[in-house]
C-alpha cells in the first residue's frame, strides 16, 4: 500500500473515530511533526506542545466533519505551521543569555562560548529566514530538505503539480539567499555574524 | 580588433564560468546552512507517550459525544452550511482545497450575512403586501410603497403607481369593512394624499384622453367620498333579507389597449362571503367613435356597474356596455351574450338597491316580462319604439321584497334596439310612491331616496361612478310629443303592491342611451322588435336624442354598515344628474384647495 493510500485509509477510519487508526496516525506523523516544530521553534517543550495542539485540532476538525480530505500529512504540517506562526507573533524575539550560552557550551562540550553564540545566532537567523517564507515555500523547503521527500511526494502532499513545487522551491531558495546574504562560502555568514556581534 | 574581440569573449566566458560556479557554491552553502537545522535533539519519550495518551483520550471522548448526539435535522444542516460559507467549519491549520478557497471564504464571510438579511427583508415585504391597516406588517407595506414611489420619477409611471396604490387602499377599506373595523385617520390622510397627487399628475398632462378624464372623475368622487361621506339613509330592509349586506367598492383604472378604460364597480352582496367584484372595461372602438358625437366619446369610458342583491342573497350585476366593449366580471363572469356593434353609452346610478332580481346575473337580456315603472318625471322619458332590454327580472318575488317599483330603462334607439341588446338598467328603488305602470319603456330611472337613516357607526367609503358636476337635467323631449310606441306588452308590470311610505321625493335618473350605427345583427332579445318609425338604419340618432350617451349619471355613494344589516341607499342629489356635457379635465372646484393640503402620512 502506497503512502497516499495508507493515509486515505487511516483518514477514513479516523473520521469514524476509530481509536486504533487515530493511534496509528499519531505514531506515524508525530515524530516528524516534532522535528519540524523543533527546527522552527528550537524548543523541545514548545515543539511537544505544538504536536499536542496539532493533533487536538485534527480531532476537532474530524468532529465537525471537516478536516483533511486527501492529504493527511500536509494537513498536519499546515496545522503545526499555523501554530508556530501564531507563537512567533505572540512572543518576543528570542534573546540569548550568557548563562544559556554557557550551559549550551557545556552540554555540547564546546570549549568556545563564542562558537556557541555564533552557532545559536546562526540557527536563529536561519529559522527566521525560513519563517519569512510563504507557507507553501516553507512547506516545500521543510518537506524536501528536512523530511527528504521527492518533488512528486511534496506535490502530492501539498496538492500541487510538480512544476509548481519546483517553482516554489526556486523562489524559496532565492528568498533565503536574499535574506541570509549567502556568499560564495558559508563562512561569509559567520563573518557577517562576527561583524554584527563585534567579536571579530 | 579581432584580438580585442577574442579577449572580450574570453572575459564573458570567464564571468559566466565564475557565476555558475558561484551559484553552485551558493546553492551548496545554502544547503549547508539549512543542514545546520537538520539535527534536532531527540524527543523525550515520556512527553511523547503523554501526548499520545492525551490525544487518544480526547478522541475517545469525542467519539462518545458523537454517539450521544442526535441526528442532525434540517436546521443542523443549514447551520453547517452557513458555517461552511463563513469559514467557521475549518480549523486554523486546515489547508485550503484550492487557492481560491481563502479568498472565497473572505468574500462569503461578507456576502452571506448580507444575502441572508436581504432574503429575510424581501420575504417580509412580500408577506406584508397582504396585510391590512390594523396589522403588524402594514407599515412595511406602506414603506415599500413609499420606496417605489420615491424611485419612480416618470410622471406616467408615477401616476400608474399611484392609481395602483389607490386601488389597493380601496380594497383595504373594503376588507376593513368586512371585518367590522374602521380605518384610521392616518389611513384616510394617506389615501387622500395619494388621490391628490394622482389628480395633480392627471391635470398636469398636456393631452388628456378619455381615460384621464374618467380617472379624474373617479378620483375626485373617491376623494369626496372619503373626505365628506354623504348622509346615510337606511331604509327598512326587506323581511326576507336577513343577511347583512356588505359593500365591495372597487375602483379599477386600467388602460385598455385601444383607448381608454374606466372601471367602476360597486357590488353589494347579501353575505360577507359573497363579494363579487365587477369590472367593466369600456373601450371606445372605431365604429363607436364614428357613430357617436364627439362629445359622447369621453363619458362613454365611464361605465358604472351596479350590483344589487337579490332576495336570495345572490348578487345581481347590472352594467352597461358599448360597442365591442368588454365587460368582465371578475370572479363571476357575466355572459353578455352576442353583442352587436352598437355604441351605447349608458350610465347607471350605482344604487344600493336591495332586492331587484333573484337571478345572479342581469347582463344578458332575457325575453322575460319586465316590470317597467315610469319615473314620476315624464319629461325625461322619450318614448322609444325599441324593444325593452331589461335585465331578467320577471320574478314575482321581487314585488313583495322590494317596495319600490322596478324601473327598467329601455334603449331609446328605435333603429338600434332590435339589433343591440342594450344592457338593462334595473334600479329598484324603495320608493313608496306607486307609479302607475306605463307600457312605454321608461328612460329615466328614479333613484330611491331613503329618508330614514339609522345610525351607522362605520360608514363604508365607496367609490361611486364619476359624478357629473353641475349638469342640468337632461332636456329630454316631452313625453307628450312622442307618441307612445307599441312596445311588447309583457314588459309592463304593475309596481309592487307593498309600497312603503317614504317622505323624500323620488329623483329620477335619466339613463342615456347612445344610438350608433349598428350593423345588422341577429336580435338577441326574444322580445319582439319594433320597427323604427322613421329613422333608417346606420343613421346616428344621437343628435336628435335629448339624452346623449355622454350623460354621466350621478351615482350616489352607497353606504353600508355591517352593524346595520339594513340596506342603505344614498340619496341622489338632484343637481348631480348630468346631461350631455362632456367632461373636462380642468381643475375641479374643490381640487385647488385640496392640492395645497398636506400629503398625509407619507
Amino acid at each position: 500500500m502506497s503512502d497516499q493510500a495508507l493515509q486515505q485509509t487511516l483518514l477514513q477510519r479516523a473520521r469514524e473515530f476509530d481509536l486504533q487508526a487515530l493511534a496509528e496516525i499519531y505514531d506515524l506523523f508525530s515524530p516528524a511533526l516534532y522535528r519540524y516544530a523543533v527546527r522552527l521553534l528550537n524548543d523541545p517543550d514548545l515543539a511537544e506542545e505544538c504536536v499536542t495542539e496539532t493533533f487536538s485540532r485534527f480531532l476537532r476538525a474530524l468532529k465537525s466533519n471537516s478536516g483533511p480530505r486527501r492529504h493527511l500529512r500536509a494537513y498536519l504540517y499546515r496545522v503545526a505551521h499555523n501554530w508556530i506562526t501564531d507563537h512567533y507573533r505572540a512572543t518576543q524575539p528570542a534573546s540569548v543569555s550568557l548563562e544559556e550560552i554557557e550551559d549550551v557550551a557545556l552540554d555540547h562540550h564546546d570549549p568556545s562560548p563564542l562558537q556557541v553564540v555564533i552557532g545559536k545566532l546562526a540557527s536563529e537567523r536561519i529559522r527566521a529566514a525560513i519563517m519569512s517564507l510563504t507557507p507553501d515555500q516553507r512547506q516545500v523547503i521543510v518537506l524536501k530538505y528536512y523530511e527528504g521527500m521527492t518533488n512528486d511526494e511534496v506535490a502530492a502532499a501539498i496538492d500541487k503539480p510538480v512544476g509548481a513545487v519546483k517553482a516554489l522551491q526556486q523562489r524559496a531558495l532565492a528568498a533565503l539567499r536574499r535574506v541570509l546574504h549567502v556568499q560564495s562560502d558559508p563562512a561569509g555568514v559567520l563573518d557577517e555574524l562576527r561583524v554584527e556581534t563585534g567579536s571579530a | 580588433m579581432s584580438y580585442e574581440l577574442r579577449r572580450a569573449q574570453r572575459d564573458l566566458l570567464g564571468k559566466a564560468k565564475r557565476r555558475t560556479s558561484r551559484d553552485r557554491m551558493t546553492e551548496q552553502s545554502l544547503g549547508e546552512l539549512l543542514d545546520s537545522l537538520y539535527h534536532t535533539p531527540p524527543r523525550n519519550a515520556e512527553a511523547a507517550a503523554r501526548g499520545r495518551a492525551t490525544f487518544l483520550a480526547e478522541a475517545a471522548a469525542m467519539r462518545d459525544e458523537l454517539a450521544r448526539r442526535p441526528k442532525r435535522g434540517m436546521l443542523g444542516w443549514l447551520s453547517e452550511l452557513v458555517k461552511r460559507c463563513l469559514g467557521m467549519g475549518r480549523l486554523d491549520g486546515e489547508p485550503s482545497a484550492s487557492p481560491l478557497d481563502a479568498p472565497l471564504r473572505r468574500v462569503s464571510a461578507s456576502l452571506v450575512p448580507g444575502l441572508v438579511a436581504t432574503f429575510a427583508s424581501m420575504t417580509i415585504v412580500v408577506v406584508a403586501q397582504n396585510s391590512l391597516p390594523n396589522q403588524t406588517l402594514y407599515p412595511v407595506k406602506l414603506w415599500s410603497e413609499d420606496i417605489q414611489l420615491s424611485l419612480t420619477i416618470e410622471p406616467e409611471n408615477r401616476l400608474a403607481l399611484l392609481i395602483e396604490f389607490i386601488n389597493c387602499r380601496v380594497m383595504e377599506l373594503n376588507a376593513l369593512h368586512q371585518r367590522g373595523e374602521s380605518p384610521s385617520p392616518e389611513f384616510i390622510l394617506r389615501l387622500e394624499a395619494q388621490i391628490n397627487e394622482a389628480l395633480q399628475l392627471l391635470n398636469a398632462k398636456s393631452g388628456p384622453d378619455a381615460f384621464d378624464i374618467a380617472a379624474v372623475r373617479a378620483l375626485e368622487q373617491l376623494r369626496a367620498t372619503i373626505t365628506d361621506p354623504p348622509p346615510i339613509v337606511v331604509p327598512t330592509p326587506p323581511a326576507r333579507l336577513s343577511a347583512p349586506l356588505s359593500l365591495t367598492p372597487m375602483v379599477v383604472l386600467t388602460r385598455a389597449p385601444v383607448n381608454t378604460v374606466l372601471i367602476h364597480s360597486v357590488s353589494v352582496t347579501a353575505s360577507p362571503e359573497q363579494t363579487p367584484t365587477t369590472v367593466a372595461t369600456v373601450t371606445p372602438s372605431a365604429d363607436t367613435t364614428s357613430a357617436l358625437p364627439s362629445s359622447a366619446l369621453t363619458p362613454v369610458s365611464l361605465i358604472p356597474v351596479a350590483t344589487s342583491v337579490t332576495a336570495d342573497g345572490d348578487p345581481v350585476t347590472t352594467t352597461s356596455r358599448t360597442t365591442e366593449d368588454a365587460i368582465r366580471t371578475v370572479g363571476d363572469p357575466v355572459d353578455l351574450g352576442a353583442s352587436t356593434p352598437t355604441a351605447v353609452a349608458v350610465t347607471i346610478p350605482v344604487l344600493p338597491t336591495v332586492v331587484v332580481m333573484p337571478q345572479p346575473t342581469a347582463v344578458p337580456p332575457t325575453p322575460t316580462p319586465v316590470h317597467v315603472v315610469p319615473t314620476p318625471q315624464p319629461t325625461a322619458v322619450p318614448p322609444t319604439p325599441t324593444p325593452v332590454h331589461v335585465v331578467p327580472t320577471p320574478q314575482p318575488t321581487v314585488a313583495p321584497l322590494t317596495p319600490t317599483p322596478v324601473h327598467v330603462v329601455p334603449t331609446p334607439q328605435p333603429t338600434v334596439a332590435p339589433l343591440t341588446p342594450t344592457p338593462v338598467h334595473v334600479v329598484p328603488t324603495p320608493q313608496p310612491t306607486a307609479v302607475p305602470p306605463t307600457p312605454t319603456p321608461v328612460h329615466v330611472v328614479p333613484t330611491p331616496q331613503p329618508t330614514a337613516m339609522p345610525p351607522t357607526p362605520t360608514p363604508v367609503y365607496v367609490v361611486p361612478t364619476p359624478q357629473p358636476t353641475a349638469v342640468p337635467p337632461t332636456p329630454t323631449p316631452k313625453p307628450t310629443a312622442v307618441p307612445p310606441t307599441p312596445t311588447p306588452k309583457p314588459t309592463a308590470v304593475p309596481p309592487t303592491p307593498t309600497p312603503q311610505p317614504q317622505p323624500t321625493p323620488l329623483v329620477p335618473i335619466p339613463i342615456p342611451v347612445v344610438p350608433t350605427t349598428v350593423k345588422p345583427a341577429p336580435p338577441l332579445l326574444p322580445v319582439e322588435p319594433i320597427a323604427p318609425p322613421a329613422l333608417p338604419i346606420n343613421t346616428p340618432v344621437a343628435p336628435t336624442l335629448p339624452i346623449l350617451p355622454t350623460v354621466m349619471n350621478p351615482i350616489p355613494a352607497p353606504i353600508f354598515s355591517l352593524e346595520h344589516p339594513e340596506v342603505t341607499a344614498t340619496p341622489l342629489p338632484d343637481e348631480s344628474v348630468r346631461a350631455t356635457a362632456p367632461p373636462t379635465l380642468g381643475p375641479m372646484p374643490d381640487q385647488t384647495q385640496q392640492q395645497g393640503e398636506p400629503s398625509g402620512d407619507k
